[in-house]
Formats: structure tokens, C-alpha cells, sequence
């Protein structure tokens, strides 16, 4: 049953089969991955955990940061295609605890990637 | 294909979807406080309502029951009142349940949606936003009972349609004093840079159930479907037009909406009411398909082994469906149509469909 699903899900005629909208909610918000942090100290490479990563356009639309993601106990945060469906989104990493400074970076060649982002501690 | 091959494969997927019945969108009854007094609401909200708020903790408590691995991308809580916006944590909620690996929507009136709060939102992570509008000005005003709710609403979706990072849509109520204006309120929202506008009516229950001027004839609901089909036929601008999941609607399925009527309802949709009840959708009869509550039950284990009248609606076969020639594809309408002592569903959209237009 759950093959049958998952095949249906991932044949791209079917897709939209599995989105819906709930007669009086929102729709769906839709989180596909494409692009993975790595947020470790710059001191000593350890991963952070609760480094909320944000993301607005750069250059163009608007300029809210919007969250995105946290990262885990391995330091490691997804953040979905919806996100950064602007040119050259800017990211910011800033550690919920305040321990490490905020970070912000524009990433042009993102996509599908696995980037590690370093953190300095905070003066 | 032809329709009845369609049709058959889409009772199978919905018969698998239901076997497997992955959770994937939670609503939270987060207040019932609300600033509005709307005539159709079902919740039958109030500025100050006998319920308090429930308290974050306790929702991610029972949230928190959900293994981890078994949240699936995509997965959304939805937070519903009342007026989410009233919440004075409302970022704190946000934030606690995208720290959880779950996005999340809200569904407002807009009345306090201005730019600080589009920002403040965006900031706590926020997917999904739906914007009631009800009609022209004077039509809306009426319908949420307070005047100026129609320009709040309108800047409100003026600043939400510019957001391209969040799945935005309005939703309008169609009533006998706004089927009129259809046409109307179509350009407004055109013209505001909306790109999903999903139409519904009013289900006779909460305030809306003695109220004649909020229900839609046989013929004007015709008149509706023939609208939405019209307007999704020949597009006049970039804005999708939808009829929401409400019912099964017989010759328009297809036409009015992308997908076949399926009601999710306890299949892929729970939800945590105001009292610790779990449902699924917030508008469907609580004394009658409440599974549990979270204060005395495990959310996750309500979830995997309750549920059975939204899984199996073999049930609903009685009334005016005993016999009906399409309830293998209505399976006795939507959830929320069954009312009181569920002895007849209270609304039957195929019927409706049968009538000529106006």
C-alpha cells in the first residue's frame, strides 16, 4: 500500500493527486528540500544546533527575511525550493542562543547543494 | 482517458490513500477570541469567548507525540479560531513549529494583517496564509459584522499577494447578497496580483443555520458552478479560480477544481480543538466524531488506531444516500454535513447540480 503511494507520489502526472486543501484551511506548505547547511563553529568545526536559517531576495522583491529552517544537533538545516525561488537569495544564520554572531551571505549556486556555512563566536 | 476509467482509478487511489492515511495536515483551534462577528461563522466566535486560548505547551505536547520520521514533507499545521492573529505569541508558535519540521498556515479575516505583522510572520517561518473577503464592501462588512473589515481585509491581501515565498490564496463565502458581485470581486482580486481565489458556501450550522439570506438556491448554486467552469475555461488573468473541496458536485467534478471530490477529513486531516478535543476538520460535529483528547489521549495513538467513521463511511448509507446512485464517489459528502444525530446529511451538492441554472 504504502509502495503503491509512494510510487504514485513520485510520477510527476500524480503529483498534484496528493496536495490538497483542507474545505476551510490554508493550502499545503509545501517544504521540498533543495538545498542543505551545514552550520559548524569556525573555531573548532563542531555543527551548531538552533541556528534558524533565513532567506529574502537579494536584489529584487521582497525584502522580509523569512525563516526558513533550524538546524539539528548535527548542524544541519533543509531549506525548501519555495524559499528560494528568487534570484540570488541572501541567507542569514543566526544562533538562537546568541553564542555565535549572525551571518549573512548571498548564495548564487545553491541548488541541490550541501554547503557548510562556518560561524564566528560573538564578540 | 475516458471519465470512467478515470473514475475507477481514482477510487482506487483514494481507497489506498485511505488505507495508508499518512497525517499531513493538522489544524490547532488556537483561540476562539475574534474581533469579528461574522453571520456565518460556524464556531459561533466572540470577542470574549468562554475558552481561553490554549496554551502553546500543551499543543506541542501532544504535537510531540508524532514520531519525528513519520512527519512527511510538506506536512502543515494550520492554525484556525477565532482569529489566530489575536494570539499575542503567535511568532512563538510559528517558530516552535518549524523548529518540529512541520511548516504552517493560517487562515484570517486580515483585519490586523499589516505590514509589521506580514514581516513579523514571514520572520516566524510562515508557508500558508488564506484571507477570507466576502464581497464588495458593503456585502463583506455585512458578513463579518463590523464596518472598515473590508479595506483591513483588502490591504491585508494586498500585501500577502506580493509575497511570492508563501502558498496564499482568498476564500470567499458566495451568499445570496454576494452571488451578484461575482464578476466583481474576481477583478478586485485580479487586479490586487491574487493568483488563488477558492470559493465555498455556507453549511447550515453555528450562526448560519437560521440565517435564509446566507444559503444559496438550487439554481443559484448552479449559477455558481457555471461561474467557477466559465472562469477556469477561458482565463481572463493570471488568478486560478477554484470551488473548495466542500461535496461532491457530479458533472462539474473536474471542472470546477483540479482534483475529484475526496474528503480528507480523518484520512489525511486531524485537528486539536480549543478544549483538547481531536477531530479533523474544526467544522465537523464535535459531539459526534471527536476520537479523543489530548489531555487524556496520546495524539499519534488516537490517530493510528481511531478514526474508523472517516475511514469507512459504509455508515452514511442511510436518508437520502441509501440508495443514491453516486455514493461510491460521495461517500455521503463531506464530513462536516453530518449534523446533530447524523441521521441525514444536511447537504447534498450532486443534488443541487441537478437543478438548471438561473
Amino acid at each position: 500500500m504504502k509502495f503503491f503511494r509512494n510510487f504514485l507520489k513520485g510520477a510527476s502526472l500524480t503529483t498534484a493527486l496528493f496536495i490538497f486543501q483542507a474545505c476551510y484551511g490554508t493550502g499545503p506548505d509545501m517544504m521540498e528540500p533543495e538545498v542543505a547547511f551545514k552550520v559548524v563553529s569556525a573555531q573548532d568545526g563542531s555543527p551548531i544546533e538552533d541556528v534558524g536559517v533565513f532567506v529574502r531576495a537579494s536584489k529584487s522583491g521582497n525584502q522580509e527575511w523569512s525563516l526558513c529552517s533550524y538546524t539539528n544537533y548535527a548542524g544541519y538545516a533543509l531549506v525548501p525550493t519555495r524559499s528560494v525561488s528568487v534570484p540570488e537569495p541572501e541567507f542569514r544564520f543566526a544562533d538562537e542562543k546568541g553564542v555565535y554572531a549572525v551571518k549573512d551571505t548571498v548564495i548564487a549556486d545553491y541548488y541541490n547543494k550541501s554547503i557548510e556555512i562556518r560561524l564566528q563566536k560573538a564578540e | 482517458m475516458a471519465s470512467p476509467v478515470k473514475d475507477f482509478l481514482f477510487r482506487l487511489f483514494r481507497a489506498n490513500e485511505t488505507r495508508v492515511h499518512e497525517l499531513n495536515y493538522l489544524f490547532w483551534e488556537c483561540t476562539t477570541r475574534c474581533n469579528l462577528h461574522c453571520r456565518h461563522c460556524g464556531s459561533d466566535c466572540m470577542a470574549a469567548s468562554k475558552d481561553v486560548d490554549m496554551p502553546l505547551e500543551d499543543f506541542l505536547s501532544a504535537f510531540d507525540t508524532i514520531p519525528r520520521n513519520e512527519i512527511p514533507r510538506g506536512f502543515t499545521v494550520v492554525l484556525t479560531g477565532g482569529e489566530p492573529l489575536l494570539r499575542p505569541d503567535i511568532e512563538d508558535v510559528g517558530r516552535a513549529i518549524r523548529r518540529r519540521g512541520a511548516g504552517w498556515g493560517m487562515v484570517s479575516n486580515g483585519y490586523f494583517y499589516d505590514r509589521d505583522m506580514h514581516r513579523r510572520l514571514m520572520g516566524a517561518g510562515m508557508g500558508a496564509l488564506t484571507i477570507s473577503l466576502d464581497g464588495l464592501e458593503e456585502e463583506h462588512d455585512w458578513m463579518r459584522g463590523r464596518k472598515g473589515s473590508f479595506s483591513r481585509a483588502v490591504q491585508a491581501i494586498a500585501i500577502a499577494a506580493r509575497e511570492r515565498r508563501i502558498n496564499f490564496d482568498v476564500v470567499t463565502c458566495v451568499n445570496r447578497r454576494n452571488i451578484g458581485q461575482l464578476q466583481s470581486i474576481h477583478d478586485l482580486l485580479a487586479s490586487l496580483g491574487v493568483k488563488q481565489w477558492r470559493i465555498f458556501t455556507i453549511i447550515p450550522i453555528g450562526r448560519a443555520k437560521d440565517d435564509p439570506d446566507l444559503h444559496l438556491s438550487d439554481s443559484e448554486f448552479v449559477a455558481l458552478m457555471e461561474f467557477i467552469k466559465e472562469k477556469r475555461e477561458h482565463k481572463e488573468s493570471e488568478m486560478v479560480v477554484t470551488f473548495s473541496c466542500e461535496g461532491y458536485l457530479g458533472k462539474y467534478e473536474r471542472k470546477v477544481r483540479q482534483n475529484p471530490y475526496f474528503c480528507h477529513a480523518g484520512i489525511n486531516i486531524a485537528s486539536v480543538l480549543i478544549d483538547g478535543r481531536i477531530n479533523a476538520c474544526p467544522n465537523i460535529d464535535r459531539d459526534l466524531f471527536s476520537q479523543g483528547n489530548i489531555y487524556q489521549d496520546n495524539l499519534w495513538e488516537v490517530w493510528n488506531t481511531r478514526f474508523k467513521p472517516f475511514r469507512d463511511r459504509g455508515w452514511a448509507r442511510k436518508g437520502k444516500c441509501r440508495d443514491c446512485p453516486v455514493f461510491r464517489d460521495c461517500l455521503g459528502n463531506g464530513m462536516h454535513n453530518w449534523h446533530g444525530d447524523a441521521s441525514e446529511v444536511i447537504n447534498c451538492h450532486w443534488r443541487k447540480t441537478l437543478q438548471k441554472s438561473l
